[in-house]
Order: C-alpha cells, then structure tokens, then sequence
C-alpha cells in the first residue's frame, strides 16, 4: 500500500523545480548582468522606437477593418474606459459632498447620523515597553 | 441540439466549469474539491473623505475604542495600486495599524487617463499632498499628522516633508524609498539618454502604459515569475498558501498607467542627474533639500529589495536633518517587506513600537 502512495506521489519534475527555485535568484542576476549592458540597452532602445512606429501603423490600419466590420478598437475600449473613470471619479466627488451635507446636518440636528463612522477618543497611550534601538 | 438551444449563459457555464473541475480532480491525485477563492481584496471599511480628479483620500473606520492622537496617512506609490497594503482580512497593514490603534487615512491616486498626462512630481508635492494633510487635519480635528510612505509614495512624502518644514507633519516613515539612482544600475543604464528616446516615448503615447510598467520591473529579476509558479505548483495542495499566492499574484499582475510628465522629469532628474542626492532637484521653482527634514523620521528597507536596492535607498536617512532618526533593515524583499509574512511578524510591530510613542 505504502509502495502503491509512494509510487503514486513520485514527481520526477519535483526536484528539478526545488532546483530552480532555489537557483532561480542566480540565473536572474546572471540574466540581469547582460540585460544591463549597454548593447542590451542600445538594441532596447531600438527595440521600443520601432515597435511604437510599427504599432501606430497597424493601430491606424486595423482600426479601419474594425470599423468595417463594427467592432470596437482598443482605442474605442480605451475611451470607454476613460469614461468609466470619469463616472467613477464623479460619483467619488458626490459621496464626498453627500457625507459633507449628512455631517452638518446632524450638527444642526445636534445627533449622529445612522451610519456615521465612531469617532473613538484620542486619548490611547503607548505600551510601557522601552522602544527598541535598532 | 434542442437541449443546448434551452440552456441559458449561465448554465453552460456553470456546466463548463464542473466538467474542468471533475477533469482536475481526475488527474491530480489527492485535490481537495475545487476551492472558491474569495479573491476580494481591500476589505476594511473605509469612507472617501476628499476626492480630486482621480485621487481620492480615503478614512478607515476605526477598530479601537480608543486611538492614537496623530492620524496616520498613507502615501501610496504612483506605480502600483494601494490595495496590497489592505490584501485580506488578517493580511492587511491598514487593519494592523487600525487594531493597535492608529487612524488611518490612505491616499489612492487612481488610475490615470489621457487627460492625466501633465501630472507632475509639483503636483503630487506641493497640491495633493497639502491639500490631502489639511483634509486629514480638518476630518479628525488634530493640528498634527504622521505620513507613512511606500516605494515611490515615500519619495512623494520626503519630498513634501522637505519641501514644508512648517507644516502639520508630526512624523515621517519611509519604506523602501529610493534616493540614489547610482544604486538603481539596471534602469539607469535602460533610460540613458544615448539609446533610449524618453521625449519620443512619452509625446507619443501620453501616459506609460501599464504593460511597460510591468515589463519593466519583470525584468529587473526575469525568472522570478516562473519560480513563483513553480512553488504554486509544489503548494497546489495547501489552500492558504494557494488564495495568498493569488492574491499577491492578482496584485502584482494589475499595474497602472505611469504619468507621463511625472515619469520624464523622474528619468531625467532623478534617474539620469541624481538631482535628489546632489539636492539640484527643483519643484515649483524651489530647490529641495531633504536636510530641511527636521520631524521624526524612520526608515525601512529590505535586504533582497531587487526593485529598490539598498545602494538606492540608503543615503536617504543620511540625507535627511531630523535629530531623531532611524533606519531598519528587514530580510526580504520589496513587497514581502509590507505585505508577507516577514511584514506581519517583523516589520508591523517594529513600526507600531515607534510610531506609538511618538503619536500621542
């Protein structure tokens, strides 16, 4: 039975993942050391200039496809994104004037509100414990 | 075909998920029945007290009968989203701080859109920031605030302390906060002016794209990632260690755009001149000195902080003037730092042994 579980729970991969999560912090720094030089960096560089040229180019023309077929484009979710933040941002504005009104109102009232956060005394004193030096 | 036609989105769903379920459980001797993840993060209570375009400065409820007399606000970073200083319940700074009793105020900068683009280091420094500090002191009735900092957010709290010696500030923590670019040799070398064209980049495109970000600081340690799945792997069976391992990974997955003209004068003046450390670096037409920094003041850092080395950040307790001034350093990393394991037992009561004392 032992013989059956152990069989069963045999993972050949295991050691090698033991292996690289433990050498993994190596390869990294290995790795680093040549994505931090200066041809790296160069072709990087490169890189970036062409890949945002090339990805206004197929923006522009795969926008017009997506038009055809009436679909949305990223730039389309984007803004619909954006829009989404601006209705959040404002409904953020509204809450903020709502609390404000419920708070003078109660002090007019001279009560709490029902759902007004407890105001706990400010009177708690540190631990006795000296303070660690470090 | 007649049956497919009657059943509804969700119950093709609902059948899709039972028949990868069954086929896990099939393969993968001993799975425990597929765990539900509750994946919620940010669970403390909280109320927005002010909000600004995309900021917003958020009011914890309190957890204490009584608290500390200086409020705490948190300054969160630009780069990454504030929610895992509050991952889950039992796994969340704000609610650590909120139980020894401290009050708790967060600024969350939001994502931000096109029409952000212009934000500037000056605006975060000398308009958010204050106007975020008379807010708190206005909301709690105290003369007197205590600004905790993270990563990026602790050069926007420096940077505010230095620039306003005269304000309500009561005391300053840092954690892991970068000053020296020498020390940051790898985005040193990717933004130097001779191959990277920072203008082009930002003129074109307005704000960093999240993905940038992302692909920026995956580089830094490229096989960390594939490391981290491999010990999800070896843990697939432990389901706390699974919901935490998402939780993090949720976090770390969800970048946010960078500010564009935040991010040129940082590549410029921080990154290429070291501006901060040679105290050149001007905002809103002032010079600032973080020797001007005379409040308490407590800095943390990691030892294996790849994102912000040592050599980043150690010159900033050196730099700043307080008499009263600290530095630790914790084992761990960037993140582990404030939201891991090494947070909860290690960094949390260190820092509520020194902000309590100096919060009454």
């Amino acid at each position: 039975m032992d013989k059956t579980e152990g069989t069963q729970n045999f993972d050949p991969l295991r050691t090698w993942r033991e292996w690289y999560q433990k050498s993994e912090k190596q390869w990294s720094d290995a790795l680093s050391g040549i994505l931090g030089n200066d041809q790296f960096a160069q072709s990087t560089g490169k890189y970036v200039q062409e890949a945002m040229h090339l990805h206004r180019m197929f923006t522009e023309s795969m926008a017009q496809y997506l038009a055809a077929l009436n679909l949305p484009s990223r730039t389309d979710i984007i803004a619909l994104s954006d829009r989404v933040g601006e209705l959040e941002d404002n409904v953020a504005g509204l809450q903020v004037e709502v609390r404000h009104l419920r708070r003078l109102l109660t002090e007019y009232e001279g009560g709490a509100a029902d759902d007004a956060p407890i105001r706990p005394k400010r009177t708690k004193q540190p631990k006795e414990s000296v303070e660690e030096k470090d | 075909m007649q049956q497919a036609q009657q059943l509804s989105h969700e119950d093709v769903a609902a059948k899709a998920r039972e028949t990868v379920d069954r086929a896990i459980q099939r393969n993968v001797p001993d799975l425990p029945a597929p765990v539900e993840l509750d994946l919620e993060v940010g669970p403390t209570p909280k109320d927005i007290v002010h909000s600004r375009g995309t900021m917003k400065l958020y009011h914890y409820r309190p957890l204490s009968p009584e608290v500390y007399r200086v409020p705490v606000l948190v300054v969160m970073s630009l780069v990454s989203r504030p929610y895992i200083l509050d991952l889950a319940k039992g796994q969340s700074f704000i609610e650590y701080l909120l139980l020894q009793g401290f009050d708790v105020y967060q600024i969350d900068w939001g994502v931000p859109r096109r029409e952000h683009k212009h934000l500037r280091l000056d605006d975060y420094v000398t308009d958010f920031i204050p106007e975020c500090v008379a807010v708190v002191g206005e909301d709690s009735g105290e003369p007197d605030v205590s600004l905790i900092g993270y990563c990026l957010g602790g050069v926007l709290a420096a940077l505010y302390a230095a620039m306003y010696p005269d304000s309500p500030l009561k005391n300053l923590v840092c954690f892991t906060t970068p000053v020296n670019s020498d020390g940051m040799a790898l985005y040193r070398t990717w933004t130097d002016p001779a191959h990277f064209d920072l203008d082009r980049l930002i003129d074109s495109l307005g704000n960093i794209p999240s993905e940038l970000m992302d692909a920026s600081i995956q580089m830094l340690r490229p096989f960390q990632k594939s490391a981290g799945q491999m010990k999800l792997l070896d843990n697939v069976q432990n389901e706390a260690f699974v919901t935490a391992h998402l939780r993090f990974d949720r976090w770390a997955a969800d970048h946010i755009p960078f500010p564009g003209e935040t991010a040129r004068q940082l590549v410029n003046d921080f990154m290429r001149e070291n501006k901060l450390v040679r105290k050149t670096l001007e905002l809103d037409g002032r010079r600032v000195d973080l020797g001007n920094i005379t409040v308490p003041f407590l800095h943390v850092t990691a030892q294996h902080d790849h994102i912000v080395p040592s050599a980043a950040s150690q010159d900033l307790v050196k730099l700043v003037g307080s008499p009263d001034k600290s530095e630790i350093v914790l084992k761990g990393g960037h993140v582990s730092l404030v939201a891991g394991g090494n947070a909860i037992y290690r960094l949390w009561p260190k820092l509520d042994t020194w902000l309590s004392h100096r919060s009454v």
